[in-house]
This record gives structure tokens, C-alpha cells and sequence, in this order.
């Protein structure tokens, strides 16, 4: 899947856990750009992100993400081995 | 210690037990004690929930069971048993779709809808039913501590 792709399906997923429905996800947003993006609301994005496109992630992995660029190129890592 | 708490130790799970599609199902009824209760703890005398005569003049079969109790037996079932001990609620969504009545058996059922490693989350696809009627259905979300 291109990145384009994982981007466009994440957008829903981002504005509806983070209470934002102009927020467009970038490869350089973090948490601490999004106020409402606390650790509750983390774990809501990772467990709908694995649901909705049909992936499963590590601790290691997502601990080791510091923006939404390296969190797209996992993903499009999972689906490629998929 | 009350009986309830002697009598009661919350189940353990690792999260490697606890799949999509692992399952859990009790039965319950509500007394009369327990909607007094959760009366006089909610501040709740809706006379639909307390008042026989008044409840079966709007058509129910007689005083219907707080929506709060039944949230309640979901409690039950994440904090004592699916996933139990190690347990915490972040998300409750939840439908009500016909009343219960008070001393009727009903039986809630729980399944592991996905389970996520990574965060140590499930989300749980919660049912309770009177016979093969749905009484209301929803779906949990809930964080394992370490």
C-alpha cells in the first residue's frame, strides 16, 4: 500500500480519536503537537489502526515511533511482509 | 472483610490467554434490594424504575431495571473476569434495546473482539440477553496494567 494510501486511511481514524476534524496527520506530527493526544487516546489510535487495517504491532515498535512518519512506514512495513 | 469481597477474587489472565474470540458468560438477576440500592446511590426515583402501577400504565410488565445496574454486571464481568484482575475501563458504548425486569435471569456474554499486544488493550463485544432476546449490546474498551 502507498503511503498516500495509509495516509488518506488514517486521516478518519486521527480526526475522530482525537476529537479534530480539520486535523490532517503529517510525517512530522507528534503527540505533543495535539493536545487531546494523551496516553488513553494513544492506545485507542494503536488498537484502531490494527483493527481497521488488519496489522498487529510490537511494544518495541511503537515505543520506538517519534512521529506519524515512522508510525506510516511501519505500517506500510507490516503490510508489505503481509 | 464483607461477604461479597471474601467471596470474590478477580480472575488472572496473561494477555497471551486472551485471543480474539476468547469468551465469558454469567447469569444474574436483580432484586428488589439492589434497585432500592442503586436508587438511594444514584438519586434515581424515575417512577418508571420504582413505581409497579406507574410503570405498568406506561406499558412495561412492571418497575424496569436501571440501564446503570446493567452497566454494572459489565463491570463485573471486565474487572472480576474477562480480563479480571489486571483490568481498567477506558471506553464504554452500549445500546439498550428492551427493558429487564426485576427478578428475571438474564445473562451477559463477553468475547475478546481484538487484543492488542502492543498497548496491552481489548475491546470486548459485551451482549446481555433474556432467552435469545438481546436486552442491549455494546462494546468495551480496557487497558491491562503491568
Amino acid at each position: 500500500m502507498e503511503s498516500s494510501e495509509i495516509y488518506r486511511r488514517l486521516t478518519p481514524i486521527f480526526q475522530d480519536i482525537l476529537d479534530d476534524d480539520d486535523l490532517v496527520p503529517s510525517a512530522d506530527l507528534t503527540a505533543h503537537d495535539v493536545p487531546e493526544w494523551d496516553s488513553l487516546r494513544h492506545i485507542r489510535l494503536i488498537v484502531t489502526v490494527e483493527r481497521e487495517l488488519e496489522v498487529k504491532f510490537t511494544t518495541p515498535e511503537i515505543s520506538a515511533l517519534e512521529n506519524v512518519g515512522q508510525f506510516v512506514e511501519l505500517i506500510q512495513s507490516k503490510l508489505t511482509r503481509a | 472483610m464483607p461477604e461479597l469481597a471474601a467471596n470474590s477474587r478477580a480472575d488472572v489472565h496473561a494477555l497471551s490467554g486472551l485471543a480474539a474470540g476468547t469468551r465469558y458468560a454469567f447469569e444474574f438477576a436483580i432484586s428488589d434490594q439492589q434497585m432500592t440500592a442503586f436508587a438511594e446511590l444514584a438519586g434515581d426515583c424515575n417512577p418508571l424504575h420504582v413505581d409497579r402501577e406507574f410503570a405498568r400504565a406506561r406499558g412495561y410488565a412492571g418497575p424496569v431495571v436501571y440501564g446503570g445496574l446493567l452497566i454494572a454486571q459489565v463491570s463485573r464481568m471486565i474487572g472480576m473476569h474477562l480480563p479480571g484482575r489486571d483490568a481498567i475501563w477506558t471506553r464504554l458504548e452500549i445500546d439498550f434495546r428492551a427493558p429487564l425486569y426485576v427478578g428475571e435471569v438474564a445473562r451477559i456474554e463477553a468475547e475478546v473482539s481484538h487484543c492488542s499486544e502492543a498497548v496491552r488493550a481489548l475491546e470486548l463485544s459485551i451482549r446481555i440477553v433474556r432467552g435469545s432476546q438481546v436486552l442491549a449490546q455494546g462494546e468495551a474498551s480496557v487497558s491491562l496494567s503491568q
